[in-house]
């Protein structure tokens, strides 16, 4: 029964994946671009050089911490579109530190091995705070966490402008100094890779996988994701509940926005979050919320940005192309995946409904 | 009157016109039981496509049935995937909504900022010499007296005919609708694409009228300004259009005081609408209205609940299924 | 109009609901369609209504076959059906709600609509305001409101499905007087769908009874209760048997309370419950009674006064505290507030049952099996609770009761259950009883609550009165209740 179901799914996915391709090698052969050899060029720049692979990897971290906080958050039931603010204010309070480390920390001693725990725990704090006040706005003000979310969203980045145009500014544009490398994720010799942030992000995810498995917290936020009024008959306290799968999903993506500070940039600038969060939603639906599969599908989706971005700086002109194009690639791949499933569940009803009858 | 005050408030009707369109058109399609999620990337690929097609025929005309085309397929896709294949349209929304804008912005690099669309300014006779009234609401483009229609007529026919009464009973409860002979689906699916039109007439707005030229931002997040905005409106158009006003005019407030201030602040003030949003919603939404009408005897009740309350319809968001058959 | 029903089968997932039936309803004649739960009378009214199509079978009207492919295609064939939650639009205004579905032009025509309004209700004997929301008004005036539509829309043939549940005794006098005159002066053709045999007694000329789907009896009024229980069951039930406890100390204790209900506010309420008791709360619909109990149980806040639990006030304690406390609330929508689709069986009891963070899966998949066995319940520990039949459902929910109860605050606790479901409903809760757990429920059914209170709190009016002396009565139970209800004052003996 499982096996058919994931048998199905994966078909639906294939299915859905093609469908994509297609769109996006008309798009390009509408624009006098040779799709083929962009795919080949594209595969090469994701797969084709171990700093290629390491650049996915590291693509897939942040996006795989916003994906382990939001399936807290989409178990119980939570649209929490305002992952985005989240992951910026934790951008933003990581670098609250890390702006202030200076080039020399030798004489600090024990006290340099705190610098960056001290960011890590301040970033999940800033994302924290900023989910927690989404979730408060939810539960006392009725104020749907959709829209919520996406106010706050819009309010982290108007906090994150006027930092870096104003106090935090250096320099002719809006962005901090680079920050000195005491601050950053340590970082591998050779690769651009960090095996603690690796580290990081696998914990956190395995985590994830083991309270929604075999916790009571987890059980609790399916109750609530599927009825929450006989969750709270049954015992749970409902609000309790929702607050702290907001605070854990705003902590993790806050980590997410603290990784592309301290690793991805080197510094905090307008647009920091890239978009993570929004690819954190889009990697939980293609999953449809099944914890097992995130960890493979966000190493795929992180696959797009990268491979979009060797498109676009391409020097041959029949394969370089907008980088946009990859998140279109997404948002139909997303789309196509959720359609095929509606329909393979449509067939199944009705399959089920004529052998009744039959 | 202070003609500087004049001018501003002719400049909040007109920025405003674009979000009026989209609100409107949103506030139809929910109160027929479907959230149309995809509005903002629906506003911004329907300004690409008004634009493109606008400049390319050089008729206005042209250019907004392109939006209008845009955004009334984009209605019928959430539409398609809610009440055919029974998905979440929130889900669908939201995918389609970032889709939307993505597409556009990829599609739209080679027109970005290429040219200005000459507006259509059309003062209307007799009317734009009225005092004051006349220079704010008759002194404008062909959009802004379309959003002003779109206002009334939306009101007038939500609460004065039969139709209105139709569609308000199959947001609320489709299966008494449903009893009493409505086809519950197909009233959903005509307002949807209806308010979808509207949308897509919204986004030509922005790029035939208020910018008018087509560029990557001052569109994007605007859907979701008029997503909240018919929340704060009750789901009422009068109240929605005052909504989108009080946003505007809040704008045009921080535009006008940019120069004097320096630019983390102009940033900060820039977050003024959406906390002005939360601020409202938080009052209208929150437990707090419903305690002061359980005090008040029934007979004050339509007024207040017409006045300041928001409860959404009953059966928003969810999918109407005929017992016994399908 | 005459309307015959001939041969009706229809199937659900192999199972047959209606079974080959043939009925027949002659004009100005009020019938009953006795059965209990699953018996397929739903099926059969949904089938005459316009709702699903049989699979097999003829409806004829005068003699003529017809087919519906909706339920306004029936009413447009005069056959109208009040359903036990009227399908109306509470948001909306009586007249709106009125006026919807008529067919008009583009422009309602509001003040005719307000006439026909009136007229029809005048003719009834109902009262009803145009300009108010529906929500506000009471299940019994909404009923009303139902009932004028659809004759004002040429019903000839009127289905009420369970319509005296959840109405006041003194609405049921109002609705079955206008019925029966409707009947007799207007040759309409009435359907009453009920398990209830009292009033079938009191409304119906002739019975249809139906058992598993097939029609097992008809019969004319008056016929004995015992012959009907008979047909409906295949057997005559005893009545339950009252059983005496021993009270333990208070546990719940209401001083001065006031709170607000949905129509009226209830002031001043003093309560003392002892372990061991059965408090009946009794009262219109929306008289507090439901308000009351969502108070006690810590989801509903008080407007002055205080509630106190084994002497401690809950004031700013939540529910899930209480439950620690040993309280439960167990709401009359079980089947929505209670259970969670989608989750398995076991992992009800993991959530339900107090324990650690992490859950022990082995320990709660036996957990779940030994209460399967215990309360009987047909279904597997790994089972969806959505796939449980009906009255497992609800015997899930009983075995889901914590252990070791000082309070079970019931709403409505056998709502929609037949007459042998709700036996076995009480036999567990006075278990509970037994081991000491205090017991107050809510009932619309006044014959419930006499049956099984030690004490009846009734609220009129915004006030609440105990009536302690009912068993003592020499009158009838119900009858004095039912006065205390419609505003007569208490006098204790």
């Amino acid at each position: 029964m499982n096996l058919a179901k994931a048998r199905g799914a994966l078909l639906t996915f294939s299915g859905a994946l093609g469908v994509a391709l297609v769109l996006i090698a008309l798009i390009m052969l509408s624009l006098d671009k040779a799709p083929l050899a962009a795919g080949r060029r594209f595969l090469d720049g994701v797969f084709g050089t171990p700093s290629a692979r390491a650049d996915v990897v590291m693509a897939a971290l942040p996006m795989l911490l916003c994906a382990a906080g939001l399936l807290l958050t989409f178990t119980a039931g939570l649209w929490n579109i305002g992952v985005e603010g989240q992951v910026t204010m934790g951008a933003i309070f990581a670098t609250i530190i890390a702006r202030t480390i200076p080039r020399d920390v030798s004489e600090w001693g024990i006290l340099a091995a705190l610098i960056l725990p001290a960011e890590l725990l301040l970033a999940m704090l800033g994302g924290a705070l900023w989910a927690g006040l989404t979730a408060l706005l939810k539960l006392r003000g009725g104020i749907n966490e959709i829209f919520g979310g996406v106010a706050l969203n819009f309010i982290s980045v108007n906090i994150l402008l006027s930092l870096v145009n104003g106090p935090w500014r250096v320099g002719t544009f809006p962005q901090t100094a680079p920050f000195a490398s005491a601050a950053l994720l340590p970082r591998h010799p050779e690769l651009r890779l960090s095996p603690l942030a690796i580290a990081i992000a696998l914990i956190a995810f395995g985590a994830v996988f083991m309270a929604l498995r075999g916790t009571r917290f987890g059980l609790a936020l399916r109750a609530i994701g599927r009825n929450a009024k006989s969750a709270g008959i049954l015992g749970v306290r409902v609000e309790r509940h929702i607050l702290w799968a907001m605070i854990a999903c705003g902590a993790l993506a806050g980590l997410a926005g603290a990784f592309q500070v301290l690793f991805t940039r080197g510094r905090l600038l307008p647009n920091i979050s890239g978009g993570i969060g929004f690819m954190g939603v889009l990697i939980v639906l293609l999953v449809g919320v099944r914890a097992a599969w995130v960890l493979p599908v966000a190493l795929f989706v992180a696959t797009v940005p990268v491979g979009s971005l060797k498109l676009a700086t391409s020097l041959d002109s029949s394969v370089q192309i907008d980088a946009a194009l990859g998140n279109v690639f997404q948002g139909a791949l997303v789309l196509a995946v959720l359609i095929g499933g509606g329909i393979r569940a449509r067939l199944a009803a009705r399959r089920k409904e004529r052998a009744e009858h039959g | 009157m202070d003609e500087l005050l004049v001018r501003t408030l002719a400049d909040i009707v007109k920025v405003g016109a674009p979000i009026v369109l989209a609100a409107v058109g949103e506030t139809l399609t929910e109160r027929g039981g479907v959230v149309n999620l995809a509005l903002d990337g629906s506003l911004v690929l329907s300004a690409l496509a008004a634009f493109v097609v606008g400049t390319g025929t050089g008729s206005v005309i042209a250019g907004a049935l392109a939006g209008v085309g845009v955004g009334l397929i984009i209605a019928l896709i959430v539409a398609f995937c809610s009440i055919e294949l029974r998905l979440s349209q929130v889900a669908v929304g939201f995918v389609l909504t970032l889709l939307c804008r993505d597409l556009a912005l990829f599609l739209g690099i080679p027109y970005r900022n290429a040219q200005v669309f000459p507006t259509t300014f059309l003062p209307i006779p007799v009317l734009k010499d009225v005092p004051v009234i006349g220079a704010i609401f008759f002194n404008q483009d062909l959009f802004t007296y379309l959003s002003f229609i779109a206002v009334i007529a939306a009101w007038w026919w939500l609460f004065r005919t039969k139709a209105g009464l139709t569609l308000r009973a199959v947001g609320e409860r489709p299966q008494a609708a449903f009893v009493r002979g409505v086809n519950v689906n197909a009233v959903r699916y005509l307002y949807t694409a209806l308010g979808g039109g509207l949308v897509g007439l919204g986004g030509a707005a922005y790029t035939l009228g208020v910018l008018p030229t087509w560029s990557d931002t001052g569109i994007a997040g605007n859907g979701w300004i008029a997503l909240a905005i018919v929340i704060f409106g009750g789901w009422h158009p009068f109240r929605v259009a005052l909504g989108v006003y009080l946003v505007a005019g809040l704008r045009s407030v921080v535009t006008s005081i940019q120069a004097q201030v320096p630019p983390q602040v102009v940033e900060l003030l820039n977050a003024l609408p959406w906390l002005l949003m939360l601020l409202t919603l938080f009052l209208v939404s929150g437990p707090y209205l419903d305690r002061l009408l359980r005090v008040l005897p029934p007979r004050l009740h339509p007024p207040i609940r017409t006045l300041l309350r928001a409860r959404p319809p009953s059966a928003l968001g969810t999918v109407f299924e005929q017992e016994g058959r399908r | 109009m005459h309307v015959e029903l001939h041969h009706i089968t229809k199937t659900f997932g192999g199972l047959r609901a209606n079974d080959a039936l043939s009925l027949s309803f002659a004009e100005g004649r009020i019938y009953a369609l006795l059965g209990e739960n699953g018996a397929g009378k739903s099926t059969l009214m949904k089938i005459l209504s316009g709702y699903q199509p049989p699979d097999s079978g003829q409806i004829l009207i005068d003699g003529r076959a017809v087919t519906f492919e909706t339920p306004a295609d029936a009413l447009r064939c005069g056959i109208g059906m009040l359903h036990q939650d009227p399908l109306d639009v509470p948001n909306l205004t009586v007249l709106d709600n009125f006026m919807l579905g008529r067919r008009e032009g583009l422009l309602p025509k509001r003040k005719a609509a307000r006439a026909a309004l009136e007229q029809h209700a005048a003719r009834l004997g109902f009262h009803l305001d145009p300009f108010r929301y529906v929500d506000s008004l009471t299940i019994g005036e909404r009923q009303q409101l139902e009932i004028v539509r659809l004759l004002s829309l040429g019903a000839r043939l009127l289905i009420l499905d369970e319509p005296t549940t959840g109405i006041s005794a003194e609405q049921k006098q109002t609705l079955f007087s206008s019925l029966k005159r409707l009947a007799a002066q207007e040759g309409m053709t009435i359907i009453l769908v009920s398990h209830k045999l009292e009033d079938v007694a009191a409304l119906c000329e002739e019975v249809y009874v139906l058992r598993g789907g097939k029609l097992v009896g008809h019969r004319h009024m008056p016929t004995s209760i015992d012959e009907l229980v008979t047909l409906m069951f295949g057997q005559s039930l005893p009545p339950p048997a009252r059983r005496q406890s021993a009270l333990g100390e208070e546990i719940l204790r209401a001083e001065a309370v006031s709170l607000t209900a949905r129509r009226l506010t209830v002031r001043d309420l003093w309560l003392s419950v002892r372990r061991g008791e059965v408090i009946g709360l009794a009262g219109l619909d929306g008289s507090g009674q439901s308000d009351f109990l969502r108070a006690c149980a810590g989801l509903q806040p008080l407007n002055g006064g205080r509630i106190l639990i084994g002497g401690i006030p809950i004031r700013g304690k939540g529910y899930a505290e209480l439950l620690r406390m040993g309280v439960a609330y167990a709401p009359s929508g079980r089947l929505e507030e209670g259970l969670v689709d989608g989750l398995t069986l076991t992992e009800h009891f993991a959530l339900a049952r107090a324990g650690g963070a992490w859950i022990n899966w082995r320990a709660m998949t036996a957990l779940a099996a030994e209460q399967i066995g215990r309360y009987n319940i047909r279904g597997m520990p790994h089972s969806p609770v959505q796939t449980l039949s009906g009255g497992n459902q609800q015997r899930a929910l009983i075995a889901l009761l914590p252990e070791n109860l000082r309070l079970l605050l019931l709403e409505d606790p056998t709502r929609g259950l037949d007459v042998e479901s709700t036996a076995w409903v009480w036999q567990q809760l006075l278990a509970r009883r037994d081991q000491g757990a205090a017991i107050l429920f809510t009932s619309p059914d006044l014959d419930e609550i006499v049956t099984y209170s030690d004490r009846v709190l009734v609220f009129c009016d915004g006030r609440a009165t105990l009536v302690s002396d009912l068993a003592a009565s020499t009158r009838n139970p119900a009858e004095q209740l039912g006065e205390l209800i419609g505003g007569k004052v208490y006098e204790p003996r």
